[in-house]
C-alpha cells in the first residue's frame, strides 16, 4: 500500500534558554492510507510534537514530511494553510471550540478559510453533526454543550473539509473513562467505515485496542512498533 | 475567506467586546468632530471674509470702452454682448459725467460729486438697496450712495441720511470753454432713494437716468454719442460664480476690452484661509493621532486576549492574510463607527456655532464682522471626514494586524 505520510529522520529542536530541548530526534515513520495510528509514550516523549509536525502546525528542524507526494518543509507558510485546511483535521485534548458560535457554526468555520461556497457550508455542517450524533444540538453553544458533545463537534469540525487525514491529540484527555471510550468508537467508525486515516496520540493503553498500529516513543525517538 | 465572511466575522468580534469599541470609537469620534468643527470654522471664516470684500469680488470693472467706437456696430461690446459671455450675471453699462459736478442741497454743499448715468431698467441688476426711498429712475430723480448721503444729511443740519428721500437736489455742472471761459448748468432732481452701503465704489456715487447723463456728456463735448452703436466709457460686469471669473475675463480680453476687478484680493484671501484650513485641520488632526494610538492598544490588547483563536484560526487553515484582514477590518470598523459619530457631533457642534457664535461679542470683536462666529461645513468634508477616520483605523491596525498574522500556529494555539 502506498504511504500517505512519510516521515524520514525527523528532528524537532527547541531552545530552552542555554539548553537544547531535543523533542523529537531522528524519528522516521510511515503510514498507510487508511491506517488508524496511535502514538504512544510518557510526558515529553515527543509524540504530540509529531503530531503537530505532520500537520503542519509546526515546521521542523531537519528531515522530511511527505504528505501524499508532498514536502512541507519546501512549502510556504501559504500553502502550509492550505494543507492544514484540505489535507488534515485537527482534534484537541481541550476541544478549542469558539465559545461565541453555535456547534453548527463551529463546524461551518474551517470552511470559511477552504472558500467552500456558502451554500454548501450549513446543509455539510448539519450533516456532519448527524453524523457524530448532534443532529438535535446543532444550535447549541458549547457551554450548552457535554465535554463529550462538545468534543463530536470538534471532531465534525476536523471533517468539515473531508480531509484524508484526522489528527487527534489526546482527544479522550478531558473526558471520563465512559465518554472516552464513546469517542474512541466514534474515531473507530470513521475508520472503518469512511477509510479516514486517523494518528492520535493518548497516554491511555487501552487505546491500543482500537487502533491498526501503535508507535511508542521515548525521548525524542521511536523506541517500538505494534501491529 | 471572502468579503462576506471578513464582515460576518469583524461584526462578531466587534460585538463580543462591545464596550471596548465603543470607548476606543469615542477617540475617534472626538479627533473627527474637531476636524469637522475646525475646518468648517475654517470655512466659515473664508466666507465672511470674502463678504466682507462685497460685491466688488464678483465684478469686474471695464474700463472705458469708447475707443472701440471705430468698430464696426456688430462688434461694438455692448452690455447685451458682454451678458452673451458664458458665466456673465449681467452687464451694466456706466455713463459718468464728463465733468465736475457739485451737489448742493440746503446748507450742504459737496464738491467733485461722482455722478453716473445709468439705464433705469438695469439699475436692480447693480444690486442696490434703499435704505429710504425706491429705485425709480424717472427723469429728474437721483439715487444717492450711502456715504454721500450721510456726508449731505450731515451738513444739512445732521438730520438722518433716510430724510432726505424726496428731497430736491441741485447739480452745478461745469464746462470749461477752449478759451477759458466757464460756463455753468444746473440739474435739479429729486432724490429718490439713499442706498444701504455696498462697498466703496458705490457708496461715493449718485445715480441719475441715462438718458439725462448722455444728454449733459453731449453739452459738455458738443457731440451726442449712440452707447448702442459706440458703448459705454465703462461698464460693470457681474460673474455667476467667482470660480468662472478667469473665464470671463479671457472673453472679455477676446473683445478687446481693458479691465480691473478684486479677484485678485479674493483670490489671496482664498489662499491664505486654505492655509488656515489646512494648519486647523491638523491641529485637530493631532487628536485623531491619539485615537489612533488608542486603536492600535486595543488591537494589541485583542490579540494577546485571543491568541488562541488566532493559533485556532490558523489550525483550521487560515492564511497568514485571513487573520491579518480580520484585525484591519476590525479597526477599520472602529475607524468608520467613530468617523460617523464624530461627523454627526462635529455638525452638531456646527449648528450650535451657527445658533449662538453670531452672539459672542469677543470673537465679534476678534474677527471685525458683524455676523460673528459661523461654522459653514462644505459639502465634501463629512464623506472625506469619515474616509480619513477610516484610513486612520486602518493604520493604527497595521501593526497589530501584522502582529497577529505572524504568530507562530502552534505556539498561539497553546498560549494561555
Amino acid at each position: 500500500m502506498d504511504a500517505l505520510i512519510e516521515v524520514d529522520d525527523l528532528h524537532r529542536h527547541f531552545a530552552m534558554g542555554d539548553q537544547t530541548v531535543r523533542a523529537l530526534d531522528g524519528v522516521s515513520v510511515s503510514v498507510a492510507a487508511g491506517e488508524f495510528v496511535a502514538m504512544m509514550g510518557p510526558s515529553g516523549s515527543g509524540k504530540s510534537t509529531l503530531l503537530y509536525l505532520v500537520g503542519g502546525l509546526d515546521r521542523p528542524t531537519s528531515g522530511a514530511i511527505r504528505i501524499n507526494g508532498q514536502e512541507l518543509s519546501a512549502l510556504s507558510d501559504e500553502a502550509l494553510a492550505e494543507v492544514r485546511s484540505r489535507e488534515v483535521g485537527f482534534v484537541f485534548q481541550s476541544f478549542h471550540l469558539v465559545p461565541t458560535m453555535t456547534a453548527l457554526q463551529n463546524v461551518v468555520f474551517p470552511m470559511v478559510f477552504a472558500r467552500v461556497p456558502a451554500a454548501q457550508r450549513e446543509p455539510r455542517a448539519r450533516e456532519l453533526l448527524h453524523l457524530v450524533g448532534l443532529g438535535d444540538r446543532v444550535d447549541h453553544r458549547p457551554t450548552e454543550l457535554s465535554g463529550g458533545q462538545q468534543q463530536r463537534v470538534a471532531i465534525a469540525r476536523a471533517l468539515a473539509n473531508d480531509p484524508p487525514i484526522l489528527l487527534a491529540d489526546e482527544p479522550t484527555g478531558n473526558l471520563d473513562s465512559r465518554t472516552g471510550e464513546e469517542i474512541m468508537a466514534l474515531l473507530v467508525r470513521l475508520n472503518r467505515e469512511a477509510g479516514r486515516t486517523i494518528l492520535i496520540v493518548s497516554h491511555d493503553p487501552s487505546v491500543g485496542d482500537d487502533v491498526t498500529r501503535t508507535l511508542h516513543l521515548r525521548d525524542g525517538h521511536l523506541v517500538g512498533e505494534a501491529a | 475567506m471572502d468579503l462576506r465572511d471578513l464582515i460576518g466575522l469583524v461584526t462578531a468580534n466587534l460585538r463580543r467586546t462591545r464596550g471596548r469599541v465603543v470607548t476606543t470609537a469615542l477617540g475617534v469620534v472626538v479627533g473627527t468632530a474637531s476636524v469637522v468643527v475646525l475646518v468648517s470654522l475654517g470655512v466659515g471664516l473664508e466666507h465672511q471674509a470674502l463678504e466682507s470684500l462685497g460685491a466688488g469680488v464678483s465684478e469686474i470693472h471695464v474700463m472705458s470702452t469708447l475707443p472701440m467706437a471705430t468698430r464696426p456696430v456688430p462688434e461694438v461690446p455692448t452690455p447685451a454682448r458682454v451678458e452673451a459671455l458664458p458665466g456673465v450675471a449681467w452687464a451694466v453699462g456706466l455713463e459718468p459725467l464728463r465733468a465736475s459736478v457739485d451737489a448742493q442741497m440746503g446748507q450742504a454743499c459737496l464738491p467733485a460729486v461722482r455722478v453716473v448715468g445709468v439705464d433705469p431698467e438695469r439699475v436692480e441688476n447693480l444690486g442696490f438697496t434703499c435704505v429710504a426711498g425706491d429705485l425709480d429712475l424717472a427723469r429728474g430723480r437721483a439715487i444717492l450712495g450711502a456715504r454721500l448721503a450721510q456726508r449731505l444729511a450731515e451738513q444739512d443740519g445732521d438730520v438722518p441720511a433716510e430724510a432726505l428721500a424726496g428731497r430736491g437736489l441741485n447739480l452745478y455742472v461745469a464746462r470749461y470753454g477752449g478759451d477759458g471761459s466757464t460756463m455753468e448748468k444746473l440739474l435739479r432732481v429729486e432724490v429718490a432713494g439713499v442706498l444701504a452701503p455696498m462697498g466703496a465704489g458705490y457708496d461715493f456715487g449718485l445715480y441719475i437716468a441715462e438718458r439725462e447723463a448722455l444728454a449733459i456728456n453731449g453739452w459738455l463735448t458738443s457731440s451726442r454719442r449712440d452707447p448702442a452703436r459706440q458703448g459705454y466709457p465703462e461698464m460693470l460686469v457681474k460673474v455667476d460664480d467667482v470660480r468662472r471669473a478667469d473665464a470671463v475675463e479671457r472673453g472679455l480680453a477676446a473683445m478687446g476690452l481693458s479691465f480691473h476687478s478684486q479677484r485678485g484680493q479674493a483670490e489671496s484671501v482664498g489662499a491664505y484661509f486654505e492655509e488656515l484650513q489646512l494648519q486647523l485641520g491638523g491641529v485637530a488632526g493631532i487628536s485623531l493621532l491619539v485615537a489612533a494610538f488608542s486603536i492600535a492598544n486595543t488591537m494589541l490588547t485583542a490579540i494577546f486576549e485571543r491568541t488562541r483563536e488566532i493559533g485556532l484560526m490558523k489550525a483550521l487553515g487560515a492564511r497568514d492574510r485571513d487573520v491579518m484582514a480580520v484585525f484591519l477590518g476590525e479597526a477599520g470598523t472602529i475607524g468608520v463607527l467613530g468617523g460617523a459619530g464624530g461627523v454627526a457631533l462635529g455638525m452638531a457642534v456646527n449648528g450650535m456655532i451657527n445658533l449662538f457664535g453670531g452672539q459672542v461679542d469677543l470673537l465679534k470683536q476678534l474677527y471685525g464682522g458683524a455676523t460673528g462666529l459661523h461654522a459653514f461645513t462644505p459639502l465634501w468634508l463629512p464623506p472625506a471626514a469619515v474616509a480619513f477616520a477610516a484610513l486612520v483605523g486602518v493604520l493604527s491596525g497595521i501593526y497589530p494586524a501584522r502582529r497577529a498574522a505572524r504568530l507562530a500556529p502552534l505556539a498561539a494555539l497553546k498560549a494561555r
